[in-house]
């Protein structure tokens, strides 16, 4: 598509702010589970991007699905904490097997012996993962490999993107669609 | 950067996930309420920040 017809698609200024009142106008986000701000901004046909909607929610079941449960649950909740993310550090998914004195012991992992070898390995990948993504050694996708095999790490990598893509996600429109927000034009 | 590999050749992701993936960034390229700069601009922040010379 050429840049300029591609342009030409973009809906007027007046369209966006009515998205965003309309998004401001069901309510303080920073506190709503993720499913439901998702929901909100996405799935309710307040910017009409149900698609996205739907193959996000396709790839967080495939996700959960695809990596042990108990595995991700703590690095989700990891994430969270790392990313000042209240409602999803405070969250626990149903039926992870993650232990809840674990959960609530998340920052301790290096020190606390309740933590598997595998846990200290993911939990390693995603602290890294999270900092910069670009800049994870050798040797900690080898410690994550030794655990989950040479499959196991490109699925844990890729559950691991839709997770902490939710949550980045989440903040950003939490603050955005914020009412009262700086540069929120609303009076 | 080159790196060596770190997976074994033809390792791949859950198919399930890995085409749910490829769903998502289909249906993100489809939008069209960012202007073209402002998208490029982005992208070109993304791949560096990943460290994607693709």
């Amino acid at each position: 598509m050429r840049p300029d017809a591609r342009h030409e698609r973009v809906g007027p200024v007046a369209t966006v702010v009515e998205q965003r009142r309309t998004i401001v106008r069901m309510g303080a986000l920073g506190t709503m589970p993720t499913d439901t701000v998702l929901d909100r901004v996405l799935g309710t046909g307040a910017t009409g991007h149900r698609d996205v909607h739907a193959d996000m929610t396709a790839a967080h079941d495939a996700a959960w699905a695809a990596v042990s449960p108990r595995l991700l649950e703590l690095c989700r909740v990891r994430i969270a904490t790392m990313l000042g993310c209240e409602v999803e550090a405070n969250a626990r998914t149903a039926d992870s097997d993650a232990p809840a004195e674990l959960l609530d012991a998340i920052g301790a992992w290096p020190t606390d012996h309740r933590f598997e070898a595998a846990d200290r390995a993911c939990l390693a990948f995603t602290e890294h993962y999270v900092i910069d993504v670009a800049s994870v050694d050798d040797a900690t996708v080898a410690a994550v490999r030794d655990h989950l095999g040479d499959d196991g790490v490109q699925s844990f990598v890729s559950a691991l993107l839709v997770v902490e893509q939710r949550i980045r996600l989440r903040l950003m429109w939490d603050r955005l669609f914020a009412a009262g927000a700086p540069g929120s034009m609303e009076d | 950067m080159a790196r060596e590999r770190r997976v074994a050749a033809g390792t791949t992701a859950d198919p399930t996930l890995r085409r749910a993936l490829g769903a998502i960034a289909a249906s993100t390229v489809r939008l069209a309420t960012v202007d073209p700069v402002t998208t490029e601009i982005v992208r070109m922040r993304c791949a560096k920040h990943h460290d994607c010379g693709t």
